[in-house]
């Protein structure tokens, strides 16, 4: 079974995780607070039970805004999880700190209104408008 | 005269300047999507002169060749500096104000991409660096 798990760590290695979960649940968050975070258009993580998770090293916790709090390596920088107060046992891994990211699949992608012009939302995986995965799926407006 | 602006997250990091980016490129390298915590990021080049950072980044050598810097208080992922370039820097668009004031023009390192974060569009998709073949 160990050698199913999915590992993963920061850049320089000082963080390094094993999950204990199998087939975790992937998403794309195109919030334009994860934007600026990750320096990229969208943040693409993993949820995973905190206790579901090993970690070695510790990372920077952040509070990044009144409902939640992100970490990072404080030596590489890279960013490593949000975590929503309101689900205080789960926490979003970014999931291309895994060390195979091809294992996960994104299901669905969130904030689908503030996506970036480019490059836009993920062809065929499905896109909600905001955080709630409810409602009419997403379509961007073909102008 | 435009002025292009920027910073991390939290404000901790403010950056400035009235050039215009050299280029603005999607790079999909595993250092770059480890560290961006997405498939792809997109770059683009300043100069260096005229180019204002207020705050201290903290800086992390990541290869042999490269330095990248980030907010030490929030992570964010800001600049790439490559050390054959000292007199350019690399900005992570996404953290511009208005990150439509520096779109793409080309993909590199295009053959290290993910399945299902291909993006369908009509620029040139470069093998590894710009220089590499068109694939």
């Amino acid at each position: 079974m160990s050698a199913t798990n999915l590992t993963g760590g920061c850049l320089c290695g000082a963080i390094r995780y094993t999950v204990h979960v199998p087939d975790p649940h992937a998403s794309v968050c195109h919030c334009r607070m994860c934007q600026r975070w990750n320096g990229a258009p969208y943040f693409a993580n993993f949820s995973v039970p905190v206790t579901g998770i090993t970690w070695q090293g510790t990372p920077v916790v952040w509070r990044s805004s009144g409902i939640a709090v992100r970490a990072h390596c404080g030596a590489c920088g890279t960013p490593l999880y949000w975590k929503g107060d309101r689900q205080p046992d789960s926490h979003d891994i970014s999931l291309m700190t895994l060390d195979d990211p091809g294992r996960l699949r994104p299901r669905d992608q969130i904030w689908a209104k503030s996506a970036a012009a480019w490059p836009g939302l993920l062809p065929g995986i499905p896109a909600w408008p905001g955080e709630e995965r409810a409602g009419e799926p997403f379509t961007r407006a073909t102008d | 005269m435009t002025i292009l602006e920027g910073g991390c997250m939290c404000g901790g990091i403010r950056y400035r300047t009235a050039n215009r980016p050299r280029q603005s490129i999607y790079c999909h390298c595993s250092q770059c999507r480890k560290w961006n915590g997405a498939p792809a990021i997109v770059g683009a080049r300043f100069d260096r002169d005229g180019f204002e950072i207020t705050g201290t980044p903290a800086t992390y050598r990541s290869s042999d060749s490269a330095r990248r810097q980030f907010c030490p208080t929030c992570g964010g992922s800001l600049f790439y500096l490559g050390d054959a370039t000292p007199d350019l820097i690399s900005v992570m668009v996404a953290t511009l104000d208005d990150p439509e004031l520096a779109p793409p023009t080309a993909h590199i390192f295009a053959a290290d991409g993910l399945s299902w974060s291909r993006i369908d569009d009509d620029l040139p998709r470069h093998s590894t660096w710009l220089d590499s073949e068109v694939i």
